[in-house]
């Protein structure tokens, strides 16, 4: 064997002489490193299975919240331009509790799931009602507002403990409302006999009250705040009829933001801040 | 010999008896038919206004009873016309093979009650369109598997069917694949749906789609004007391939008798698209109206009170009384088979429990020349 030969290998032919696997090593080694610092944090979100929504918000320390700003007292735009409502209230604290600066993104109501999707923003908080049909696309909170059906009475009611204590009551609901159409689904289904007052047009239902035509009235909670606040002699009284669960919406993969979002409503339901948030928008603002 | 004891031998042959009583309920509930629902004989809708019609949902209606409940409601308001929609994806899954059993419910039921069927059908399949692309995008090489499946439907529901809808709102980027709007594509698409449906069926009236009323202008990107679309299909020769046209006729936050305005939408744009049709010596051909209508959500920019929208629905059947070229107003719509979570709920008749609404009510009213319960001038 001639051993001068051995002796005169240059180091590259060495390498050659390396099997294929071990020879290409810090090539590949380097394509990944390469590959890692190019993708960059997503990719480190990938493999640490952070939630990459929340991510994005920290990494650009802005949080982009959808609202459809055209429902008050929940969200809307006054004469200067700005963004009011209970839902930018709790936007914005929500902002402070991540760090995070917030811009409000205008949508119409029946595009926010889609303006979620194409990332137009990361969160929706927009009176938005829990719908168990979508909670395969989308991660929910818990709810922070039930807007539900309530009833409402002056001197009457006071005596109503279930829905069958409204036989034979009579009940003022908005020709076609919500509250009409629960009416009549319990008289077909309960054999409940409420003797109904229809009107036209939300303002006729309180005058309904006052003039004693009716009893009671339906209407959503929201709606019934506002009553209350214009008028001290009316109250809410039995049971909620039906549950319309206001509550926020992220991306599914959002995990970590909505347990943040429930930590915080949690927070602010034990500290009172909802309530004041409801105070100031669903019965201050409502007032004379 | 011993003899093995279970120290809970009652409690061993309790939960034995138990078991095999559950297991006998299920066989049992298996071995029952499901709810037997009748089509039953044949009914005849009583109606003073034959023109007045309903599109219905039952596209995503799984159960036959809620079906035949949902046609005979319609009949029942006196509507002789319903609108239904049939994706075609959902019954060729495959090319060739077709499933005909919900398309035969649906139309067993309607046809029973005396109601008369317009078939608005498209969604393309996965197999006829690239992937990464919706259910909206078809591609000029698959128009034949398109028009194979409308003759395929014409055949089989001949008789039955004599009113088919060519897609949908091919003016909408979003009805067309997230494209620009096409309307000379679209003239090649009804062309080829329309010689194979008549080959066919002879009878089959072959109508052009509904297209979204919309004033936007040439180079939008999500749209174009229905007046604009509607005249570029008859320049590239579509007037030859349509026994009739759908409209979609929505009234907004506008009474129906609203004078017509080719910049704005209003339930008497019908009059603009008939105008398009005179000027292109289209006069003969009749207008179906297969979507129209007002919403009452409160929370919807567009809607108007519920009693406004009994009101102007009612004027609007009351109007298409005076058009001779209109034959149908089929009001957008009947029923949901579960709740939209959308202001699409409040353009509904019925709710998903079937509660009649008011406007369901009144229709019944005016069709049956009744005095109404809710509504007053």
């Amino acid at each position: 064997m001639p051993t001068a030969n051995r002796t005169n290998t240059g180091l590259s032919e060495r390498i050659r002489a390396l099997p294929a696997s071990i020879r290409l090593a810090p090539s590949i080694a380097a394509a990944v490193f390469a590959l890692f610092l190019w993708l960059g944090e997503p990719l480190s979100e990938l493999l640490t299975g952070q939630d990459p929504v929340l991510a994005r918000i920290e990494r650009s320390g802005v949080m982009r919240v959808g609202m459809d700003a055209n429902y008050p007292p929940f969200e809307w735009v006054d004469a200067q331009g700005q963004f009011q409502g209970y839902d930018v209230d709790l936007a914005r604290a929500l902002g402070e509790q991540l760090g995070v600066q917030v811009t409000l993104v205008d949508v119409h109501f029946d595009g926010l799931y889609d303006a979620l999707e194409a990332q137009r923003c990361d969160l929706i908080i927009s009176a938005l009602p829990h719908d168990p049909m979508m909670t395969r696309d989308l991660a929910y909170s818990r709810a922070y507002y039930d807007a539900g059906l309530v009833l409402v009475g002056s001197s009457g009611g006071a005596d109503i403990e279930t829905i069958e204590d409204l036989a034979g009551r009579s009940v003022a609901v908005e020709l076609g409302s919500e509250g009409h159409m629960l009416a009549r689904l319990w008289e077909r289904d309960k054999g409940l006999a409420i003797e109904l007052h229809v009107v036209r047009e939300p303002l006729e239902l309180v005058a309904s009250l006052q003039d004693s035509i009716a009893e009671l009235l339906i209407c959503d909670s929201v709606t019934a705040r506002g009553y209350l606040a214009q008028d001290p002699s009316l109250r809410i009284v039995g049971p909620m009829l039906s549950s319309e669960r206001y509550v926020i919406a992220a991306p599914i993969e959002a995990t970590e933001l909505i347990d943040r979002v429930d930590q915080a409503l949690d927070e602010w339901e034990a500290s009172g801040q909802l309530g004041a948030w409801e105070q100031r928008w669903l019965s201050e603002r409502a007032s004379p | 010999m011993p003899t093995f004891r279970h120290p809970n031998r009652w409690r061993l042959i309790r939960r034995t008896a138990l078991a095999l009583g559950l297991v006998g309920c299920v066989a049992v509930l298996n071995v029952l038919p499901q709810k037997l629902v009748m089509v039953g004989p044949p009914q005849i809708v009583e109606t003073l206004h034959p023109k007045v019609g309903v599109h219905t949902r039952l596209t995503d209606e799984v159960e036959a009873w809620k079906i035949q409940r949902t046609c005979e409601m319609v009949r029942q308001m006196g509507s002789p016309w319903i609108v239904e929609y049939f994706p075609w994806g959902y019954y060729e899954s495959s090319k060739g093979r077709y499933d005909w059993s919900h398309p035969d419910l649906v139309i067993d039921h309607a046809t029973a009650q005396g109601l008369t069927v317009l078939a608005r059908i498209d969604f393309v399949p996965e197999w006829a369109r690239p992937e990464d692309t919706t259910f909206r995008h078809l591609d000029a090489d698959h128009y034949g598997d398109y028009a194979a499946f409308v003759a395929a439907f014409a055949a089989r529901y001949a008789g039955r069917v004599e009113h088919l809808i060519i897609w949908n709102e091919p003016n909408l980027s979003f009805e067309w694949g997230y494209r620009p709007p096409d309307p000379e594509a679209y003239t090649e698409l009804l062309r080829q749906a329309y010689l194979a449906a008549k080959e066919a069926n002879p009878d089959v009236e072959v109508l052009m789609a509904g297209l979204a009323p919309t004033t936007a202008p040439e180079g939008n990107p999500w749209g174009l004007d229905d007046l604009i679309f509607l005249q570029r299909v008859y320049d590239a020769g579509g007037g030859e391939w349509m026994d009739g046209l759908a409209v979609h006729a929505y009234g907004l936050t506008f009474p129906a008798d609203e004078p017509p305005d080719p910049s704005q939408i209003n339930f008497r744009r019908a009059e603009l698209t008939r105008e398009v049709m005179v000027a292109n010596g289209a006069g003969d051909v009749p207008i179906y109206i297969t979507e129209g209508g007002w919403n009452d959500n409160p929370r919807w920019t567009k809607a108007v009170r519920p009693y406004q929208r009994i009101g102007y629905t009612l004027q609007a059947y009351e109007l298409a009384e005076s058009w001779p070229w209109c034959e149908a107003v089929c009001m957008w719509v009947m029923r949901f088979p579960w709740p939209q979570s959308t202001h699409q709920d409040s353009y509904a008749f019925v709710t998903p429990e079937f509660i009649p609404k008011p406007i369901y009510v009144e229709v019944g009213h005016y069709a049956h020349g009744e005095p109404y319960e809710y509504w007053s001038e």
